[in-house]
């Protein structure tokens, strides 16, 4: 079975978040990039669930950052992409490339 | 970087706090915080409150769900567990949910029992809606009430009070005729009405309009069931039925035949207005006789406080200023058990009933307590190695209290199936039509959840708490006693079960005798082969003489008398003064107008003065003159009558009946025993007997009881030659008292059947303790037996422990069925001394003893007559 049978297209999404921010890739900061991206408002609860999942699956890896004042003083949940999570990642891009190259309709660009 | 830090506010964040997984509350808590502050900063702390209560909103359903998700897969593994235990012991299995049915079942049948008593008259879609008038009228301290009002009193008021929008007057005729053609029946129901009724109450035509029905004076609306007797299958409508002989009344609508929980059940509605031909136009004017019940309906939103006083006032401008009567309203919906006056429902042994539901349903659950700690010792090994293997307290817990619930499910089932069974025996004792449809009501199933998840929670609450707290080391070191953990808990559940079987055994006792009591108390007059002949109003003023003489001609007939009321049930009264009162001392008197002989046909016992007799021209009312002392008419009064007047000797003595500015007076020729003329729940009052040989509403024949068939047809042969219009309708006085008695005597047989089942749901339990101690000792008996005890005192050793706690249990049954028992009689003017009953209580415990011992007995013997090598072999 491949990659593209276990991810959704939110997890999908979670991952290429996770992926752009590199370092300081908390659940906050992908929130943010995804509500960007996407133009709408996304629950904390619906991050959360795929990135913990994605974690427990082991396409990513998760690592405890430093307590800010700003948190009420707790500790932040850094998030990063795991050797499968690239390999799902490249694998989601070829399957995407090859889609794409196939159709031309201009009715798509936009 | 180092900015401000905003706490979000308390409530939302508690509610976070408690519902985040906790592994990782820190983290998501502290996201939240940051992702609050941020909008804080940007969008103000309206924005950001919201948005914050908003992620709570959301975040709660995926965190059930994720948890329900992981709890779903332990409950299928508890489920399996649980039916694996079911199976592997069905012995205990079969004791646990046969209990819980029985008492599931109980529990079920009553509430079905007190649903339908509640139910009464709320199928009148305006229930709420519709008072009665009462009229209350006191005099001398005593307050006389009636659900008889004055006929003009409901129109005016519609009128007068502006919340009070429709009106519907009821009279009554009794045993009137009714014919049509050749079909010609005495019918009991029928009634007098206004047309409004139709649209104020809930009877829906099946034919007919419910708007012109009643308009045309001469019309008649009747039931499904009269259009049959009637008419058979041809249609009713427009058929003519002749009332009384002599009214032509048309058929214009067909009502729905009544449900059972109604006590407003008219046959036959007659507009109102005809009554003017057999009372004339004075009956509709009348403010100062109560002929008829009268119900109001009032507006949407109005209550009978608000227009109490209202009508109070409007009553008040059409009578005189000192008539002193007031006005009470009674809401349909609550007349059958909350009326004031002659409730037809009996509130009170509908507490007891729930209260025997309740009992029966605690033994049921007491009996699974029992059952599931004396077999804990078998299920901790199981609860040690889940907790060795993670399992935390609250899902071991969760564990038990599930498996006590697919156990509760399983009784519900048979419970309900029982039901099924049993119901048509529940309404032969109550003499209620409740169905098994009435189950599936949404208030019913309500119910039978909401019981269903207190059993649940209660009976498996013992063995949650109490297995999930032992020491995995103590279990899997094997040190763990067996079975010895909760045994004086065990002790008292098993007391508290005994208790309550014997208290209601006690109870049945104590009802069954005071019932027979009231059955076979001295009434002070005959009551055994009366046979009582009704008159109706066209033909109870004729004369007896010719029918009398016939009659008793025959060595059968013991005595003929007439009367206007029969003595066990006088209910007129007036208020009199008497000889020696001072001014304006009066007191009510029942009244009752009897012929020559009925003292001695009803064998009443004169104790002083004469009986009535043709020989004084006093004691009728031609041949004497009320006006003044002297030639004052003869009466009789009874003991009472004299004891209040306060005469030692109260032959010659005058009552005086004082109208306005007028006295009659009255000669007392004679004293009676004071015998029981209503019911024993009330005790006597005075009574006065006046000779009126002509005012024979009920005709009293004493007959041998022997050839009881053949002397009743010679008796309607008689009747029929001398009064051939008259129909010949009669019933047997002693069945009319024992009728009078049946709300006792339901509670009674309904009380025989429960305390059954009480006790023997307690014996299950029991029966499943005692096989289990005898499991449990099974070396012990195996060791005593090779050194050589015999049978006999191995039975004795395993019984005596039981022995000893139903015998403590009785000690704490006794007082409170005395004390319940007591306050219980007391509603009773007449009742059993309850300290000449102790012996019951003894008896109660001697029977709940004995039936313990049987079945402890039962297993005892099984294992005394065991062969000790099967048990001891593998030492």
């Amino acid at each position: 079975m491949t990659i593209t049978n276990y991810l959704t297209r939110k997890e999908e999404l979670i991952l290429l978040a996770v992926h752009k921010l590199g370092e300081s890739a908390s659940l906050v900061r992908v929130r943010e990039i995804l509500n960007v991206s996407t133009g709408h408002e996304w629950t904390v609860g619906n991050v959360y669930v795929p990135l913990d999942r994605m974690t427990k699956l082991g396409y990513l890896e998760a690592r405890v950052g430093e307590p800010t004042a700003r948190r009420g003083g707790r500790a932040v949940k850094y998030y990063s992409l795991a050797r499968q999570g690239k390999e799902a990642l490249a694998e989601l891009k070829r399957i995407h490339d090859t889609m794409w190259n196939s159709i031309s309709d201009p009715a798509l660009e936009k | 970087m180092e900015e401000k830090y905003h706490r979000p506010p308390r409530l939302p964040r508690w509610i976070l706090y408690r519902f985040l997984p906790e592994s990782e509350n820190t983290y998501l808590n502290g996201d939240f915080d940051e992702i609050y502050n941020s909008i804080l900063e940007r969008q103000g702390r309206a924005a950001a409150c919201r948005w914050y209560w908003v992620q709570v909103m959301y975040w709660i359903p995926l965190i059930l769900f994720y948890s329900v998700r992981w709890s779903l897969i332990m409950f299928k593994n508890y489920l399996k567990i649980t039916f694996r235990n079911l199976t592997r012991q069905k012995g205990y299995a079969f004791i646990n949910i046969a209990g819980l049915s029985v008492g599931l079942a109980c529990a079920l049948l009553i509430i079905l029992v007190v649903q339908y008593e509640f139910k009464y008259e709320s199928h009148h879609e305006n229930a709420g809606r519709i008072y009665r008038i009462n009229v209350e009228h006191t005099q001398l301290e005593r307050t006389f009430q009636s659900t008889y009002s004055p006929v003009p009193l409901a129109p005016a008021l519609c009128d007068e009070v502006p919340e009070v929008t429709h009106f519907a007057r009821i009279a009554w005729l009794r045993q009137t005729p009714v014919a049509h053609g050749d079909r010609k029946f005495y019918e009991d129901e029928v009634r007098f009405v206004d047309p409004g009724i139709l649209e104020m109450f809930t009877f829906p035509l099946v034919a007919g309009d419910k708007t012109t029905a009643l308009e045309d004076p001469n019309s008649v609306v009747i039931t499904e069931d009269m259009a049959t007797k009637y008419f058979g299958k041809e249609n009713p409508l427009g058929k003519t039925l002749v009332l009384l002989n002599s009214m032509s009344l048309n058929v214009t609508g067909v009502i729905k035949n009544h449900p059972g929980s109604t006590n407003i059940r008219p046959d036959f509605m007659v507009p109102l207005e005809k009554i003017r031909i057999l009372a004339g136009d004075d009956f509709f004017q009348n403010w100062l006789s109560q002929q008829l019940a009268s119900y109001v309906m009032l507006g949407e939103g109005h209550s009978a406080a608000d227009v109490k006083d209202k009508i109070q006032d409007a009553f008040n401008r059409h009578v005189h200023e000192d008539d002193g009567r007031v006005l009470t309203l009674d809401q349909l919906k609550r007349m059958h058990l909350f009326s004031d006056i002659e409730p037809t429902g009996n509130i009170s042994s509908l507490y007891i009933l729930i209260a025997v539901g309740g009992l029966i349903l605690l033994v049921a659950c007491i009996n699974f307590m029992n059952l599931a700690t004396a077999r804990s010792a078998k299920r901790a090994k199981e609860v040690g190695l889940r907790k060795v293997v993670g399992a935390a307290r609250r899902q071991l817990i969760r564990q038990f209290i599930g498996e006590s619930l697919i156990y509760t499910a399983i009784s519900m089932v048979f419970a309900v199936i029982l039901v099924h069974a049993f119901l048509p025996l529940l309404n032969s004792l109550t003499e209620q039509v409740v169905e098994f449809g009435d189950i599936f009501q949404t208030h019913i199933l309500a119910g039978m959840v909401g019981i269903f998840l207190l059993v649940g929670f209660v009976s498996g609450s013992y063995p949650a708490l109490f297995l999930s707290a032992v020491q995995p080391t103590k279990i899997l070191r094997s040190t763990f006693e067996t079975g010895t953990q909760g045994v004086l808990f065990r002790k008292i559940l098993v007391v508290a079960q005994f208790a309550i079987s014997i208290i209601l055994i006690i109870a049945t006792l104590i009802f069954g005798r005071q019932l027979n009591f009231l059955l076979n108390k001295t009434l002070g007059f005959e009551k055994n082969g009366m046979v009582i002949v009704r008159n109706d109003r066209s033909t109870y003023r004729r004369d007896l003489l010719p029918l009398k003489a016939e009659l008793l001609n025959d060595p059968r007939i013991l005595g003929v008398t007439g009367s206007l009321m029969l003595p066990s049930s006088i209910g007129m009264y007036n208020t009199v003064t008497w000889e020696g009162a001072t001014e304006n001392q009066e007191i009510s008197i029942m009244h009752n107008r009897v012929d020559y002989d009925f003292l001695d046909t009803f064998e009443i016992e004169l104790v002083a003065g004469r009986k009535f007799s043709p020989e004084f021209p006093m004691d009728t009312s031609a041949g004497s003159d009320e006006s003044g002392p002297e030639n004052s008419r003869s009466i009789i009064i009874n003991q009472e009558a004299a004891r209040q007047f306060g005469w030692e000797d109260p032959i010659g003595k005058k009552v005086i009946q004082v109208y306005g500015t007028e006295r009659y007076y009255f000669n007392v020729v004679g004293v009676i025993n004071d015998f029981h003329f209503s019911s024993l729940r009330q005790s006597i009052q005075p009574l006065k007997l006046f000779l009126s040989t002509n005012n024979n509403r009920y005709v009293s024949v004493k007959i041998h009881m022997e050839d009881v068939n053949e002397t009743l047809e010679f008796i309607e042969e008689a009747w029929t030659r001398i009064f051939p219009d008259a129909p010949f309708d009669y019933f047997f006085l002693d069945r009319i008292l024992e009728q009078s008695y049946q709300s006792e005597a339901s509670l009674k047989r309904l009380f025989e059947y429960f305390s059954g089942l009480a006790v023997f749901i307690g014996c299950l339990g029991l029966l499943g303790l005692a096989s289990y101690a005898a499991e449990r000792r099974s070396k012990e008996i195996g060791i005593r037996k090779v050194m050589g005890a015999s049978s006999p005192q191995i039975v004795m050793l395993l019984s005596k422990e039981f022995t000893r706690w139903v015998v403590v249990a009785n000690v704490f049954a006794w007082p409170v069925a005395y004390f319940a028992m007591r306050s219980w009689l007391g509603g009773y003017a007449y009742r059993i001394s309850l300290n000449a009953q102790l012996g019951f209580f003894i008896l109660a415990g001697a029977v709940a003893l004995a039936i313990a011992l049987l079945t402890v007995a039962f297993q005892a013997v099984k294992a005394a007559l065991s062969d000790p090598v099967k048990t001891l072999k593998y030492e």
